[in-house]
């Protein structure tokens, strides 16, 4: 038979086992804030009393995964701010009494869509969501608000392009809070030392084509003509830049509405055989370089004479001491015309799942408003996204930044990249291999491109 | 005074006999003990690993984004999928590495273990060195190699433009980007297969090793018929473990090769992540989780099968 203190210490430990599941099924979820964040969220959501001059309203929380620069960054145990996230949300919480601004930091890229798809599974998500080449594809599956019917008093004040990355089947699901576009940047210490004259920058293609080519010869190894990035994985890092030459060419990449990939388009073939040519003028291997970073430097270190360069590069030039960097517009080809590509766009939208979709609505068009915008260059050096904002800054900046402006206010033709709104990775993984073998073989082009064709019709299925 | 009576035999004592539920539970105390024990880690694996495979079965017949709105029932579809481009190279990437790893780690790791049984100067230091590439995190590795593999600035094409060659891009040569992901692995995974191998031969009697010596064996003859049919326990066991880890290969691939170039390198793995969190297509993200365990289940069985009937 049991002894008592066998059987006494038996009931206790399954006692404690129970007590244990009970506790365990009864715990509190986490909060939203720091269930899904890859980098916890340093603002801690504190409920401020309601205004007591307010009807009885709930406090309530709008929590938006936001840009890096809105977020606070904790070092040691100080939270450094900047002036754009104090007046963004100082700001939005003294016009809205009771409401609490909370601004996450999710990542970028691969990193927030995987985020956000957990969030949304897990029925965490925010209000407001942010990012660049996304939002046609969530707008397809019915993810987001449409914001046209609050954008009446501020939509000429909008730059088209800025937002077109968030616009499906006419509606605008998306505004961009700042922006960048590409122009062209030159190293003139290496062009000069190659012989070449930099205060007259190449017009054409074949310009382009033909200094390249002098640079490389003369540079015997030590430096060439151009920094090309290439493909790498379903990255499309290297496909903006392309799809700045392809859009001077009227070369869209895709048809139907943009539903469909165009990746055979006729009017895309001189374009890639100048790309086949141009990339004979670049340093050994580095097209191929995953690190982007490591790419565009390369110029800045006197080891190339041109790249096409985002709106952010006058600044990184000179945080990298290139000893002389100038900026022009891209190059056009003969029968071409002067475009250019949105990117570094920070588009914010709201999510269906929002609990405050009204109040998650004007934080988005409260990001248009000059007081913001105005303080989107000083504070973190890019561009802002409205023309007033734009118009404001250009007398205010260097030679090298009003290029960029004039491309933002004046190009008739800014163009976005197509989003897929069906297996995106297979459909760029096709349209990079096809990059791949056009670097690196001497197939023709139409071939690759009718390659290229079958494989992203077929991921599309 | 009244004394006590003894007995009679038309009065047998009454003993207390306990009821039905009392006899059953004596009766089994011992599976109600351990049941107790088990329930909370049960529960917890039922939550945690049960139904998550039986809710991956079931979304993989549908059609679901995994934003918003319901699945959608489609039948086989999803797995129809895996029959089309290019998919088919994926999971004949998959099997590849799996199969190559397997074999050369596991080959490797019992000699590199056959050696550190060896009474050598400093062999603790060997042992410890063998284990840590597989406690180094994988994130940091990856990066190790493709500062070595980099196209333009890489560590070895630096040596090669030393020595008057041309640089080699790996990224765009599927043979050695394939070759660089076994490499990878192995290098990180060898470290426990070595481990359970100097474990079993350190069991081994070395009084049978040495009866065969004086019997005139040689090093070969006594790996052959005495230390491989002892450690064949631990063979088997690492054998399904291999298998379970080489056919999960994805740290390598999302972190080097990307599946590049061309999908020469992509795997199940990162093309289930790719579905479900950048392709929003958890259907066929679903469909490939379930085709993997399929083909887990087959392959560990057969291992088990095929050596269960040698030793039989």
């Amino acid at each position: 038979m049991m002894s008592t203190p066998r059987r006494w210490f038996k009931l206790f430990a399954a006692g404690t086992l129970v007590s244990m599941l009970f506790a365990a099924c009864g715990a509190v979820p986490a909060s939203p804030s720091s269930s899904s964040a890859t980098t916890a969220p340093v603002d801690v959501a504190t409920t401020e009393p309601v205004d007591a001059g307010s009807t009885t309203q709930e406090p309530i929380t709008l929590t938006i995964w936001a840009e890096g620069s809105l977020v606070p960054v904790l070092d040691g145990s100080a939270v450094t701010t900047s002036k754009l996230r104090e007046m963004a949300k100082d700001q939005f919480e003294k016009e809205h009494p009771g409401v609490t601004v909370v601004l996450e930091d999710h990542g970028w890229d691969e990193v927030l869509r995987q985020n956000l798809t957990n969030a949304l599974l897990g029925g965490t998500a925010p209000d407001v969501i942010v990012g660049e080449n996304f939002f046609q594809q969530y707008a397809a599956l019915d993810a987001l608000i449409p914001l046209d019917d609050r954008l009446f008093d501020i939509k000429e004040n909008l730059i088209p392009g800025t937002y077109q990355a968030a616009v499906y089947n006419g509606k605008i699901y998306g505004l961009a809070a700042m922006t960048g576009v590409f122009g062209f940047e030159r190293n003139c210490e290496v062009i000069q030392d190659a012989g070449l004259n930099c205060d007259n920058p190449p017009q054409t293609w074949d310009d382009l084509l033909q200094q390249a080519k002098t640079i490389t010869d003369k540079g015997a190894g030590n430096y060439y003509g151009y920094t090309l990035q290439g493909p790498v994985g379903f990255s499309v890092g290297g496909i903006f830049r392309v799809a700045v030459y392809l859009a001077q060419a009227d070369a869209s990449l895709c048809k139907d509405d943009c539903k469909e990939p165009f990746f055979d388009n006729p009017k895309a073939v001189p374009v890639l055989k100048f790309l086949r040519e141009l990339n004979k003028s670049t340093p050994p291997g580095l097209t191929f370089n995953a690190d982007e970073a490591q790419v565009y430097t390369q110029l800045f270190q006197n080891k190339s004479a041109y790249q096409i360069a985002g709106s952010w590069h006058t600044n990184w030039a000179k945080e990298n001491k290139c000893p002389d960097c100038r900026y022009s517009p891209v190059p056009t080809p003969k029968d071409g015309h002067p475009a250019s590509v949105i990117v570094g766009n920070v588009i914010y939208a709201v999510l269906k799942e929002s609990k405050h979709p009204d109040l998650a609505a004007e934080w988005i068009t409260f990001l248009q408003r000059d007081a913001f915008q105005d303080l989107i260059y000083p504070t973190v050096g890019r561009l802002p996204a409205t023309r007033s904002a734009l118009t404001k800054l250009k007398p205010n900046v260097s030679e090298a930044d009003q290029a960029f402006i004039d491309v933002m206010l004046n190009s008739e033709d800014l163009q976005v990249l197509p989003q897929w709104q069906k297996n995106p990775q297979l459909i760029w993984t096709a349209y990079n291999d096809m990059l791949t073998k056009l670097f690196t073989t001497d197939t023709p082009v139409e071939q690759l491109m009718d390659e290229a064709q079958k494989a992203a019709i077929a991921a599309t299925q | 005074m009244k004394t006590r009576s003894a007995p009679s035999v038309t009065s047998p004592i009454k003993l207390a006999t306990p009821n039905r539920w009392a006899r059953t539970r004596y009766r089994h105390r011992h599976a109600i003990e351990a049941w107790i024990i088990l329930i909370p880690i049960l529960i917890y694996y039922i939550i945690f690993a049960v139904i998550p495979v039986i809710a991956n079965v079931a979304i993989s017949f549908t059609r679901w984004n995994g934003i918003n709105a319901a699945p959608v029932w489609v039948g086989l579809q999803n797995y129809a999928r895996y029959l089309q481009p290019p998919y088919p190279l994926i999971l004949l990437n998959t099997a590849f590495f799996a199969v190559t790893i397997l074999l050369v780690q596991t080959v490797l790791a019992f000699f590199i273990a056959l050696l550190l049984n060896e009474k050598l100067f400093g062999r603790g230091a060997y042992r410890a060195l063998w284990y840590i590439p597989t406690l180094t995190s994988a994130a940091i590795m990856a990066q190790l190699v493709t500062v070595f593999i980099a196209p333009y600035g890489g560590v070895v094409n630096n040596i090669l433009q030393s020595l008057g060659r041309p640089p080699v891009i790996f990224t765009i040569s599927g043979s050695w980007m394939r070759t660089v992901i076994i490499v990878f692995s192995i290098w990180r995974g060898v470290g426990g297969p070595v481990v359970l191998f100097l474990a079993a031969l350190q069991s081994i009697n070395p009084e049978v090793q040495e009866a065969a010596m004086v019997d005139g064996a040689g090093g070969w003859a006594r790996i052959r018929t005495i230390t491989l049919p002892l450690l064949r326990p631990m063979l088997v066991f690492v054998l399904v473990t291999g298998i379970i880890g080489a056919f999960q290969i994805f740290e390598a691939v999302q972190l080097i090769s990307k599946g590049g170039p061309f999908n020469q390198t992509n795997v199940m793995l990162t093309q289930i992540y790719n579905d479900a969190f950048v392709n929003a297509n958890f259907g066929v993200a679903t469909a490939g989780a379930t085709i993997m365990g399929l083909i887990l289940l087959v392959s560990s069985y057969t291992v088990l099968r095929s050596m269960r009937e040698e030793e039989g």
